[in-house]
């Protein structure tokens, strides 16, 4: 089958409005969260939150494109840019490719349209708010008539999304898929995820002993996927392969965590297995780190059921205490950060870290950026209704 | 846009991996619940009504239920009825209602299950009750069990945790072709060694929020609803379970580029009798596909889901 590079990069999240401002101020230490200015956040557990605060928002003349697709098709443009498949100076010009492909996920569409149409139950309200329509939209306006598809799989959504597209282009169905994850900050997700109390009254502090909880944020992460041998013959930038893959559930409770990480450990084996990676090789893990009572150390048990010795030797991170919780966009803004520790040898910090917690007894990096060689790597995503994701990426060396 | 056609045109789909087989249909719809009954209403051409009427949840699980929106009652009556069907096919294995004990190989071990489900419009009645209770009563009020169940993911959540699916697990939300991809993603995770067994189908629901927007998104096609779920299984699994992958459907699917498809009106088979039903509209085909199949009106059938991109083909064989 196909093996699969990652070509291009696209972020849109609370850190920065594209990859080298987020990366830049991700390894500084920085925090993309501030207070919620776009709804009134009366009420909530937390008034602060993750929103996007330098979008450029003039690149789109359509008034009525839902926040949440401006945020993905603008990932996209970035990272299709970044592949060298569309050209700087035109963002919207259609790249008219046959064997492109989209795979998105998202897990509240266009929440902002959503909540425009139930109070005004105006029908285009509807059609933005629908949960392909960052999909159909991006697919439609650069011309991509390869595969489209959206997914959503709860806050592993990015994962799922990367992995649905790694599938097409093994099948040999796309050279080239855009893939990721997109949603916007709404008072619905807000209010629910306020009420379940997965958002923290203080700081997101993943893996600390006294972290109680979540920050949520909106955004967008995408990544260029593409046929190994499509990018070598146009002689692309590599950055990475993506290895392998693995989805599944609990299936053990709606909103409840399965506190043992079972799970979990079994999407990590799973996603070993199917990158055919022996855990030994891994040297870096972007966790999935909620900063959530049970979350943290369930994550924590499943790595070190999976890794043995290794989980003890190697970095592990969460970023959500920089990014916030971009829901759908987590996962893929995570492999993202997950590519560029590869490309510079640098993994970021956990932010907020200040008490360790016996139960979450990883190298989890706190604070500061540690300068680390990373060969092969997990990024790890989970989410409500007992989603689990995982995905290997892999240096990629001319000699393969 | 889809349809169905006998595929006396078409090639048959490369088949150079794993056969796929389908083991059990579970069907609601307006024109029967169940697979006879659902069969029989296309061979009777049971008259148009495309809200699905007395449907009661507590008739397909043994357990009761705090609160499921009607997709999630949707899905999980459907999927109990495929995985029944699919059980009965076992010798000598008990039957359970939540299918769990059934999915063992011949020499009992758990077989690797998985769920793919489609749903342009998820739970959409949930989530308009939620926010609306929110923006009536404010955000401290929210109601978290509405909450939970307003995912376009509940659905498929609920059924891994009610029939013990702890295998690849996946909600497609592509729109009207989000049957089709969900079938083609489960049946590419059994291709890709990702799992023994899945679930697949498409569901959609009548809603309010739906209801007011439906002539300006749909014109007059007749409002649908329904889910159709099959349970899916690799040859290998069946002789792991001594059943013979030849006397069951196969069933495959591509891409195909939509230009190569004839952008010509021809509705489904399905649609003419029990409405549109959004994401399920293909997945309810395809079950439609299964009865001509197997009623030996003919032994290639196929279904041709054109949404955004590259169109999906899935075609079900017998014989």
């Amino acid at each position: 089958m196909n093996r699969v590079a990652i070509t291009g990069l696209g972020v849109v999240c609370p850190l920065g409005s594209n990859v080298e401002a987020f990366w830049r101020r991700l390894i500084a230490g920085k925090s993309g969260i501030g207070p919620i200015t776009k709804i009134d956040p009366t009420g909530l557990r937390n008034e602060e939150g993750g929103e996007i605060v330098d979008f450029d928002w003039s690149i789109f003349s359509d008034d009525l494109v839902d926040e949440a697709t401006q945020y993905a098709f603008a990932a996209s443009v970035e990272a299709l840019r970044d592949a060298q498949l569309i050209l700087p100076q035109s963002p919207t010009l259609p790249v008219g490719r046959p064997r492109t492909g989209v795979a998105f996920s998202t897990n509240f569409g266009g929440a902002a349209s959503w909540e425009s149409f139930v109070e005004s139950g105006e029908v285009e309200a509807f059609r933005e708010f629908g949960f392909h329509r960052a999909a159909a939209y991006t697919s439609q306006v650069l011309g991509l008539a390869g595969p489209s598809i959206t997914l959503s799989n709860s806050c592993s959504s990015g994962v799922s999304a990367i992995g649905c597209a790694f599938d097409q282009i093994r099948l040999g169905r796309a050279d080239v898929m855009v893939a990721g994850g997109h949603d916007g900050l709404g008072l619905s997700s807000l209010a629910g995820l306020s009420i379940l109390r997965t958002i923290t009254a203080e700081k997101c502090r993943p893996f600390d002993k006294n972290r109680s909880g979540t920050i949520f944020g909106e955004g967008a992460g995408i990544v260029v996927l593409e046929d190994l041998a499509h990018a070598r013959q146009r002689n692309a930038r590599i950055y990475g392969e993506v290895s392998g893959y693995a989805l599944n559930n609990n299936a053990y409770h709606l909103t409840a965590p399965d506190k043992g990480g079972a799970g979990m450990a079994q999407v990590l084996r799973r996603a070993l297995k199917n990158a055919s990676t022996p855990p030994e090789s891994i040297d870096y893990i972007n966790a999935h780190g909620t900063g959530t009572q049970y979350h943290d150390p369930a994550e924590t048990q499943a790595i070190k059921e999976v890794l043995g010795p290794r989980a003890y030797e190697i970095p592990v991170s969460s970023i959500k205490g920089a990014t916030s919780h971009t829901m759908a966009a987590a996962g893929a803004i995570e492999a993202i950060a997950t590519v560029l520790a590869m490309r510079d040898s640098v993994v970021p910090p956990t932010v907020n870290y200040e008490t360790p917690d016996p139960d979450c007894d990883l190298d989890v990096v706190p604070n500061e950026a540690k300068a680390w060689k990373v060969d092969a790597a997990l990024s790890i995503s989970a989410g409500i209704g007992g989603n689990n994701g995982a995905i290997v990426i892999s240096r990629w060396k001319q000699e393969d | 846009m889809g349809r169905s056609l006998s595929a006396g045109g078409s090639k048959k789909i490369r088949l150079d991996l794993q056969r796929i087989c389908i083991t059990g249909v579970g069907v609601v719809s307006s024109i029967g619940i169940g697979r006879e009954s659902f069969f029989a209403g296309l061979r009777q051409g049971r008259p148009k009504t495309g809200a699905i009427e007395g449907f009661r949840i507590e008739d397909y699980l043994e357990s009761s239920k705090t609160y499921l929106d009607r997709c999630s009652a949707f899905t999980l009556a459907a999927c109990a009825l495929a995985l029944k069907e699919s059980e009965q096919n076992d010798v000598g294995s008990p039957l359970d209602s939540s299918g769990s004990k059934a999915l063992t190989s011949a020499g009992g071990d758990a077989l690797d299950t998985g769920i793919c489900l489609g749903t342009a419009f998820g739970c959409l009645q949930t989530m308009e009750d939620f926010i609306g209770k929110v923006l009536e009563k404010g955000a401290k009020f929210a109601n978290s069990l509405l909450f939970s169940h307003s995912y376009s993911n509940s659905p498929t959540s609920l059924a891994a945790i009610e029939f013990n699916l702890s295998g690849y697990h996946s909600t497609v939300t592509a729109g009207e072709d989000s049957g089709a991809a969900a079938l083609m993603q489960a049946i590419d995770a059994l291709r890709l060694g990702y799992a023994d067994r899945m679930l697949a189908g498409g569901v959609d629901v009548l809603s309010a929020p739906l209801l007011r927007v439906w002539s300006e998104l749909y014109g007059d096609r007749l409002a649908g609803e329904g889910a159709a779920f099959f349970v899916l299984e690799t040859d290998t699994s069946l002789l792991s379970r001594g059943l013979q992958p030849e006397a069951f459907a196969q069933v495959q699917a591509e891409c195909v580029a939509a230009s190569e498809i004839p952008d010509r009106e021809a509705p489904h088979v399905s649609e003419a009798l029990l409405g549109f039903a959004g994401g399920a509209a293909s997945a309810l085909e395809l079950a439609a596909c299964l009865e001509r199949v197997e009623s030996g009106e003919s032994n290639l059938v196929e279904i041709v889901s054109k949404g955004t991109g590259a169109a999906r083909r899935i075609q079900v064989t017998k014989g």
